[in-house]
């Protein structure tokens, strides 16, 4: 579904231009305006709400694209994922509260970054580990089997025996100032949207990458037909975990990146209801494509805050503040209309309609 | 969780959910009871997922379940 088109008079001459990811100057333009309205408008123009809200969007964007890489491209469905964003988070903030760093280490900010590598690691093993069954079930058994890592995870482990490391009771807030990346110290949404943005770049870039080379063809050989990859010499065991593993490494950045947004963390932060929403956001955005995983998330959060500001208007009324009060549940049902909706009228996902507008004037004149 | 535990693909499904409730259940509140001390709270919660996942290790098309033969 996604071909470079490439105009007319544009001829690849070594193997370099050949597998470049910008191919044609005109791509290298909008890269380049892209990178300046994320980096310098944005920051510049937007108040505080929306880079909360942009902020809100780069986590979901992380969540996803864990989730994305287990059903989209390797077939592995996963209703588990919000328990390996909660390990990346508490391994994350463990280390920054717990952990003797060297003190030229606090001082120079290379904690937390480092940290943020150490949990992701440590999601991607727990990932592995949860992963395990998916050489012998498939299918809806391994739906229950991610649902049962995300419930003894969170509910069981990280309830009972993580929450209580340092004596702390139920939950853990960092202290302004420990959270240092360099030497600026993570404290504003603004500094935030910063990280937010190296780290979702970061992590695409990692999911392309891997998505052009051996081991995405082998995932998406998995996701066609298990059986004939099989045949066809590919280990799909290996595959599989190595699918779980870096979707886990993913989301343990996920989580990391989340602590610095909040400050605090507690078990209530991932619910089994989080990594339902990852899951509604994939299928919104597209199954099977990086685009989808962003536009899912984009227009999730907005919808979310539009029906939030929508109910706010109504707030005089005594119905209106009923439902501020039970937004939640709104949520939910918006959530699950949302996909109701969705899977009857656009299944493929906003990234289908986003690549029949592109093509639509790639095409121009033409029509096919 | 408890269809899973007992259905198969085909046949057997009715049958096997009820026994699955059944074990599911009795797993459940004796795992409760029993192991809630040595845990610091949950296990009630948490005992039917662990027994399902290594159960399905052993068996993972469920208790009398049928294997389902994908062609290519």
């Amino acid at each position: 579904m996604s071909t470079t088109w490439l105009p007319c008079s544009v001829y690849h001459q070594n193997y370099a231009q050949d597998h470049a990811w910008w191919q044609t100057r005109f791509i290298k333009g909008k890269m380049v305006l892209l990178f300046l309205a994320l980096f310098v408008f944005i920051p510049w123009f937007a108040d505080e709400y929306l880079i909360s809200i942009c902020n809100l969007i780069g986590y979901t964007v992380l969540g996803a694209l864990g989730v994305q890489l287990l059903i989209g491209y390797c077939g592995q469905i996963t209703l588990g994922h919000a328990a390996f964003i909660a390990v990346g988070a508490y391994t994350s903030t463990l280390l920054i509260l717990e952990f003797p760093w060297p003190k030229f280490m606090m001082d120079f900010g290379i904690a937390y970054p480092l940290s943020i590598l150490i949990a992701a690691f440590a999601a991607g093993i727990w990932s592995v580990l949860f992963g395990l069954p998916s050489a012998r079930v498939k299918g809806f058994y391994l739906i229950l089997t991610t649902m049962a890592a995300q419930f003894i995870t969170v509910d069981f482990i990280i309830t009972g025996y993580v929450s209580q490391i340092g004596g702390r009771g139920q939950a853990f807030s960092l202290p302004p100032g420990t959270i240092k990346v360099g030497p600026w110290v993570i404290d504003s949404d603004l500094k935030v949207y910063f990280m937010m943005l190296v780290l979702v770049i970061f992590c695409v870039s990692i999911m392309v990458n891997l998505l052009r080379s051996r081991v995405g063809r082998a995932w998406v050989a998995i996701r066609d037909n298990d059986i004939s990859a099989e045949v066809m010499g590919i280990n799909v065991v290996k595959y599989k975990l190595y699918a779980f593993y870096v979707a886990g490494f993913i989301g343990g950045i996920a989580g990391a990146f989340w602590i610095s947004n909040i400050a605090a963390i507690s078990p209530e932060h991932f619910p089994w209801f989080w990594s339902l929403w990852l899951v509604g956001v994939i299928l919104i955005g597209g199954v099977g494509s990086i685009h989808g995983t962003i536009f899912g998330s984009i227009f999730m959060v907005v919808v979310m805050e539009l029906l939030q500001l929508g109910v706010m208007q109504f707030m005089d009324t005594s119905w209106g503040e009923r439902l501020f009060m039970d937004f939640l549940f709104l949520k939910e049902a918006a959530f699950g209309l949302a996909i109701c909706v969705f899977m009857i009228f656009e299944p493929n996902g906003l990234a289908y309609r986003w690549w029949q507008v592109k093509n639509y004037f790639n095409l121009w004149p033409f029509s096919y | 969780m408890v269809a899973e535990a007992g259905a198969g693909q085909a046949g057997v499904a009715v049958p096997g959910a009820i026994v699955g409730g059944i074990v599911i259940g009795i797993l459940q509140n004796l795992c409760g009871a029993y192991l809630d001390k040595y845990f610091p709270g949950g296990v009630k919660e948490v005992a039917p997922f662990v027994f399902m996942v290594v159960f399905l290790l052993f068996k993972p098309h469920g208790l009398w379940g049928w294997e389902r033969i994908e062609r290519v």
